[in-house]
């Protein structure tokens, strides 16, 4: 952790919470919104429209009707039939992230994305320019505002309770957690508020009769690391303090690019697991020139129904961003692999050895197939961007039943 | 069966052939290697993976002829540690007997019957498209050439091979991989028939290749309706080898016209000494990294030119002549000099249309090979 934030460093003042957990507010749906007005203060639902899609994000007045995030698409539309209901368009969404952390990083160069729509930042270093932490928070605030979106943010001695702070102040909120008012904030919560703490591990508290985090507070170290075990005792021993030391780690630069995905039942047929391969291909290829990326080796990950997990991958002499790249060589992956009865549980696909993007055009002799490719591709990413991923895509993805 | 022959003989013959045994065997037996003792005072030994056959002879005391099919790879490794010498080889039941000095196996061999007919190794065969005998040596070039403009890429079969193209006395060989076309043209002499075109594995011909490295002597061509047949007498007549045959299986598929793709010329031509070319892409090359290309400068100078991002960059210029607008065009580092490489002359002229348009290299003997290079297009 750096010095400054626990003993205020020469010529610095001490931040107490100098720690900021962004977290946007019904994101996918908002964005939405922005690409069309109309849908502004109607029910918002996007996700995937197939069979076994489910819920990624919904408005909250879809939430009103008790639509949350990860449900089956088929449970919300039960619930609330008469919303609008989108399929992702994850250049949208990302495009919206890349503007987002550009907010971010206008305060502090120590930003942590965890996902799109979702960063921890340390403002210790910021407060002489920008003022203090929860001013920070505001005028980032504000600054996501001016993009049409809105975002909770959580203000905290340390990650985790900046985290669950934001989660508290959900949605459109702001919650400063002062280092004096760390038991007042913590003590009253479930202990499933803290990190780590899953259902079974709620449920071996529960038999210690152990409910709140002021029990975990109150019973010694030793009996919590025989209930739960040493590790996660030691861990849970300090989060039931408020202790948490985890720096703030700007993000690296992506390693790969890819998209996997668990089916609800296992794919059987070489069939299925190559039309899901073309899928994933798909989304890969979108999502690697939303970054501006290409790479060379596309890696095929397959967990069998038996949980076994495998990894293949194969590096191209040139690096590649079009779905039918991609598609040729993860396809020729899963068909080396030769399986006689497959049942798979997941499927992903992935591209690394990365650089950046577009793919410096070694033009093709015969016909320029590549090139053809290397069009068709910006023209795919246009359409998606205006009507939606699902607008167009390669016909062996089409639903029969549609 | 049961011959006497020398070490070097023997080893030399199931070295050439062995390398006709595919690692991925599709039948046990394949992994075999065949030793056939003739009644004329030779012994054959070949092997194939039934797309490529290779087979080679040599003098031998023949006591009982016959012929035994032994593990290709173990054969070999015994082989090549028996000292020179005299060597006895005598089958049995179901072994053969290899006798060295005072050394003795036993290895256990493979079923004769379950080994595949050989193509037919009669030069005289009826039924073939063209006989052509050719210069062992501008063979060699020829196909060292062209050979590595062939796509490693199996999902598109027909570029993994070698074109070879007769008609009027001449032998065209040319291959691509859709980025670059190697072109070769050499005499060739006999009956062309009415013309051949096949595509022949990339494999073959490197195994070809290989052979005349130690034979190059005149090579006899035989086509037959879908395979070919290399014959290569054995140059010396003191060693105890005879004649050596590869053969191979076409790959079915139509080849690219290549023809059309050759351009008729450009009014942008750039001449330039071959090793100062070849060791300035070398050396700037190292620069283009990640697929990038390495970028000339065309004018009264070549400046040759690479960037990679949070690498770095290098830059370079050599003399040069140059005819034509100056502009800038990129190639693949590698493409570029396997093409300055493949030509056998001091000096290598390019000429050029412009950035998007295939270049096409050429040595001082026009005729003789060109290499055509797509460039690679600038983000």
């Amino acid at each position: 952790m750096s010095a400054h934030r626990m003993t205020g460093g020469a010529g610095r003042a001490t931040v107490a919470t100098p720690i900021l957990h962004v977290d946007m507010d019904a994101f996918y749906a908002s964005v939405e919104v922005i690409k069309d007005e109309s849908l502004a203060g109607r029910p918002v639902i996007v996700g995937g429209q197939g069979g076994r899609g489910v819920v990624t994000s919904a408005s909250y007045e879809a939430r009103a009707f008790g639509v949350s995030s990860a449900m089956p698409m088929v449970r919300a539309r039960r619930l609330c039939p008469h919303a609008i209901y989108l399929p992702n368009d994850f250049a949208a969404y990302t495009d919206f992230s890349i503007r987002i952390r550009e907010v971010f990083t206008a305060f502090s160069p120590l930003v942590e994305p965890l996902s799109l729509d979702e960063a921890f930042l340390d403002v210790g270093g910021s407060v002489r320019l920008f003022g203090p932490p929860p001013e920070i928070a505001g005028q980032i605030r504000r600054r996501i505002a001016g993009l049409g979106l809105r975002c909770t943010v959580g203000v905290a001695s340390n990650k985790f309770l900046a985290k669950l702070a934001s989660t508290l102040a959900k949605p459109d909120g702001l919650l400063v957690v002062p280092p004096d008012g760390i038991e007042e904030f913590l003590l009253p919560l479930p202990v499933r508020a803290l990190w780590g703490v899953g259902e079974q591990t709620a449920e071996s508290l529960r038999r210690l009769g152990l409910k709140t985090v002021e029990d975990l507070v109150r019973i010694p170290r030793r009996t919590l690391e025989r209930a739960v075990g040493d590790a996660l005792g030691a861990h849970l021993f300090a989060l039931a303090r408020g202790i948490d030391d985890r720096p703030v780690r700007p993000g690296e630069p992506a390693k790969s690019v890819g998209s996997e995905e668990t089916y609800t039942y296992d794919l059987d047929s070489d069939a299925d697991v190559l039309r899901e391969v073309l899928r994933l291909s798909d989304r890969t290829a979108g999502r690697l020139r939303a970054k501006g990326l290409c790479g060379r080796t596309v890696t095929l990950k397959i967990r069998w129904a038996n949980f076994t997990t495998i990894t293949r991958a194969k590096t191209l002499p040139s690096a590649i961003d079009a779905t039918q790249d991609i598609n040729d060589a993860a396809r020729a992956l899963y068909l080396k692999l030769n399986p006689q009865r497959p049942r798979i549980r997941l499927l992903g696909v992935s591209v690394a050895s990365l650089g950046p993007g577009p793919p410096p055009g070694q033009l093709d002799l015969l016909g320029g197939s590549r090139n053809v490719r290397r069009d068709a591709a910006s023209a795919v990413d246009s359409i998606r961007a205006r009507f939606g991923d699902d607008a167009v895509g390669p016909a062996a993805l089409l639903d029969r039943s549609d | 069966m049961k011959f006497r022959c020398e070490r070097d003989d023997l080893l030399e013959a199931v070295q050439f052939a062995t390398r006709a045994i595919s690692n991925r065997a599709t039948l046990p037996v394949l992994s075999g290697l065949r030793i056939e003792a003739g009644g004329n005072g030779t012994v054959g030994v070949a092997a194939t993976d039934l797309e490529l056959t290779m087979e080679t002879a040599f003098q031998a005391g023949i006591d009982e002829p016959g012929k035994v099919v032994v593990p290709g790879r173990l054969f070999g490794e015994i082989a090549r540690s028996l000292g020179s010498g005299g060597v006895t080889l005598a089958s049995g039941d179901a072994e053969v007997e290899i006798e060295s000095g005072r050394g003795q196996f036993r290895v256990k061999v493979l079923s004769p019957e379950d080994y595949p007919a050989l193509p037919v190794e009669d030069d005289a065969v009826a039924g073939h498209r063209a006989r052509v005998t050719v210069d062992g040596a501008a063979l060699a070039t020829a196909l060292s050439q062209v050979i590595r403009s062939a796509s490693p890429d199996e999902s598109r079969q027909v570029l993994t091979g070698v074109v070879w193209e007769l008609e009027e006395s001449r032998l065209t060989l040319a291959a691509t991989d859709s980025y670059r076309l190697s072109v070769a043209t050499l005499d060739v002499e006999g009956e062309l028939g009415e013309g051949v075109k096949v595509i022949v594995p990339a494999r073959a011909l490197q195994e070809l290749g290989r052979a005349l490295q130690g034979a190059p002597g005149a090579v006899k061509v035989l086509v037959r309706e879908n395979l070919v047949t290399f014959f290569l007498s054995n140059g010396d007549e003191g060693s105890g080898r005879a004649e050596s045959v590869i053969t191979s299986r076409f790959i079915e598929g139509e080849f690219p016209n290549y023809k059309r793709l050759l351009p008729e010329g450009y009014p942008n031509i750039l001449s330039v000494d071959r090793e100062a070319l070849l060791g300035v892409v070398k050396r700037v090359g190292l620069l283009a990294q990640n697929n990038l290309p390495v970028k000339l400068s065309l004018g009264d100078e070549l400046e040759v030119s690479a960037h990679t991002p949070d690498v770095g960059e290098g830059q370079e210029t050599i003399e040069a002549s140059y005819e034509g607008e100056p502009f800038v065009i990129a190639f693949n580092p590698q493409f570029l000099h396997d093409g300055a490489s493949a030509i056998r002359s001091d000096q290598v002229t390019m000429e050029a249309g412009d950035g998007l348009k295939p270049a096409i290299f050429k040595g001082d003997d026009p005729a003789g090979f060109t290499y055509l290079l797509m460039p690679v297009r600038l983000s």
